[in-house]
């Protein structure tokens, strides 16, 4: 086990990282996660849950906390770049980022209309490229660094009406292998993790037949927890994965095998 | 004029400090290094050592020219340095004793190399 905990000293050597949208479901799971492993945790959604702010009062703010959370629209390079300043400027550093936020927009091709296409392409990649470059600046001068881009099974097998959908999630794959060349010399890993069906506000918006037929054609049979994706995402993010780059590790129950 | 000069002078020492000390880390020669000296060919700085040394004098000088020059213009130290003085001193763009500026068109996209696997080295070893 050599994932790093808080030393005695408090929490200035803790490692830092950002997760982009960590308000709710998998990104508040993995929000859970890192606090619980001792790092220092910034995250951001559009607006503040209940339980973001739980985890202020919990664990304080910046300069005197382990946990931040930003009011940031995903889709916004302005307040991207300045959440990403503020955190190098007050933490010195990001270790680690993963790339969580997310959305989905189902639909035949056909009848969508452009705009929503951009907007998805836009939170789903976009908006994940620019935090990619932002952190990875932090990572080459420390000489070290994580990027974990949390994608789909959705990438590897098609579905119909998610199309869109599945090529922001291939994109950020093939953003993974290549940025694994690139950084790997400078000791920072990039991998992809793509989670199957797990409880989360998009599968809860599936009928109760559809539930059914996932957990049918699913070997283990039943849908992920998300806790069990987010040990997927430690793994990979922290140095139990040290000698892991380049990968997509699907974590669907075999859906897909 | 002095102030100018003493500004100017300070980007061109903080690029040779950043480079000097990166050569320094990556075990490389890094005595006598002069403005004409080429980063990649003289220098052997590879694209990522050139990245390192960009990061790190954004934070020194408080400037990242590269979000308006294509860092493929950038073949030698005096490029470097002339990119960070125009940078932090825009009427240098009129200034004909700066050469840089020199603000190439970015070049055209490079056709992949194939993997190594696939390409077909003539075999040297008899």
């Amino acid at each position: 086990m050599t994932t790093k905990q808080p030393d005695s000293q408090g929490t200035a050597d803790a490692p830092v990282v950002l997760i982009s949208g960590g308000s709710r479901g998998l990104g508040l799971s993995l929000v859970d996660k890192f606090l619980d492993m001792g790092w220092r945790v910034a995250t951001f959604s559009r607006s503040k849950t209940p339980q973001i702010e739980q985890r202020e009062q919990d664990h304080g703010s910046i300069g005197s906390g382990r946990f931040r959370w930003f009011a940031v629209d995903g889709t916004d390079e302005d307040q991207i770049r300045l959440t990403v300043k503020t955190i190098v400027k007050n933490w010195s550093r990001v270790d680690t980022l993963i790339n969580n936020a997310g959305a989905g927009n189902d639909g035949l091709l056909a009848l969508q209309r452009m705009q929503d296409v951009d907007q998805l392409i836009n939170v789903n990649l976009r908006s994940a490229i620019l935090l990619t470059q932002l952190c990875s600046k932090s990572m080459i001068k420390n000489g070290r660094g994580s990027i974990v881009n949390i994608s789909s099974v959705n990438s590897v097998r098609g579905h119909s009406g998610v199309a869109v959908y599945s090529a922001t999630k291939a994109a950020l794959d093939g953003l993974t292998r290549s940025l694994a060349r690139e950084l790997g010399p400078r000791n920072i890993r990039v991998n992809s993790v793509a989670p199957g069906y797990f409880e989360s506000a998009m599968v809860g918006e599936l009928s109760d037949d559809a539930k059914k037929r996932i957990q049918r054609r699913t070997p283990l049979g039943r849908l992920a927890q998300t806790k069990e994706i987010a040990e997927a995402v430690c793994f990979l993010a922290s140095d139990q994965g040290s000698f892991i780059t380049g990968q997509v590790l699907v974590v669907d129950g075999g859906l897909t095998c | 004029m002095l102030a100018k000069n003493d500004a100017e002078n300070r980007v061109t020492k903080t690029v040779l400090d950043t480079i000097t000390e990166l050569l320094h880390e990556q075990g490389l020669e890094s005595g006598g290094i002069d403005e004409s000296a080429k980063l990649v060919d003289t220098l052997g700085l590879k694209s990522m050592d050139i990245a390192q040394i960009v990061l790190v004098l954004e934070d020194e000088l408080d400037a990242d020219p590269f979000q308006e020059i294509p860092i493929t213009s950038v073949r030698t130290v005096g490029d470097l340095i002339n990119a960070y003085r125009v940078t932090l001193n825009p009427d240098l763009l009129t200034d004909p004793r700066v050469s840089l500026i020199n603000v190439a068109p970015p070049s055209p996209p490079s056709t992949p190399a194939p993997p190594p696997s696939t390409s077909r080295r003539p075999n040297r070893r008899r």
